[in-house]
């Protein structure tokens, strides 16, 4: 009378050959589904660029400490930070953080601008442009409208994100 | 007389089995890497939610309709500036 003992043996190595073939599918499924980070660069760039919009223009006005009379007072980069409440500070010893506030006249004209953060992300709001370059640094610009004295002021801020490999991958 | 027949359809149910198996597993890695990709967070962060509004509030926007209680001379313009897209 025959039985199937070998056959039986060579079953329980098909089974852990299936063992060790499913717990890889799974582990592969999980590494490629959490192993990409979320990108939040967009919403981050728009709180800061409404941060700053909120500290340059309040109410309609403009904030005065910009204002050196009728010109641009240049001591005013210097406290940026402090005076809006910022902390651009990050874990790694690279700047990752690029803000740039212009102001025009009603024709458009630039009056005057200033800028602070990593000026090499300046580049990346152009490159952008085209969609292959999207895992550069995150550039959001954003326009409107405030008053000083009765005069009038078209306001940019431009906001700019890095933390590529904290958003990207 | 030997008779095999019954251990050959056995091995041939597993080999099936496998076949289905690999597949699904090639599906659903695939899918989750897929899944995996789409995880930009875009929530139309230009705008305010606001409950009870219909519409989206955009914030600069509004920052330029206070400051127009201030001053509102050349709105048009002022507006056309304000709402261009910009590159």
């Amino acid at each position: 009378m025959k039985n199937n003992r070998g056959a039986e043996k060579l079953m329980s190595v098909y089974w852990f050959v299936i063992l060790f073939l499913v717990a890889g599918g799974i582990y592969s499924m999980v590494n490629s589904f959490y192993g990409h980070p979320y990108d939040v660069r967009e919403v981050e760039s728009n709180l800061l660029s409404q941060k700053i919009a909120d500290c340059v223009s309040y109410g309609g006005i403009i904030n005065t400490e910009i204002f050196d009379g009728d010109e641009f007072n240049e001591n005013f980069t210097e406290i940026f930070l402090e005076e809006c409440a910022l902390n651009f500070q990050v874990e790694s010893l690279d700047e990752e953080y690029y803000v740039k506030i212009e102001f025009f006249d009603l024709s458009k004209k630039s009056l005057f601008a200033f800028d602070y953060g990593n000026l090499n992300f300046i580049s990346n709001c152009i490159l952008q442009e085209d969609k292959t370059y999207e895992t550069l640094a995150f550039c959001d610009k954003n326009r409107f409208y405030s008053t000083k004295n009765n005069e009038q002021y078209l306001i940019e801020v431009t906001s700019v994100i890095g933390k590529e490999e904290l958003n990207v991958k | 007389m030997l008779n095999k027949k019954g251990q050959l359809s056995d091995a041939m149910t597993w080999v099936v089995a496998t076949v289905i198996i690999v597949i699904l597993l090639v599906v659903f890695v695939y899918a989750s890497g897929v899944l995996g990709k789409a995880n930009k967070i875009e929530t139309g962060a230009k705008s305010l939610l606001i409950d009870d509004v219909d519409e989206n509030v955009n914030y600069f926007y509004e920052k330029t309709k206070i400051a127009y209680l201030v001053n509102d001379e050349n709105k048009n313009e002022i507006d056309s500036w304000v709402k261009e897209e910009i590159k």
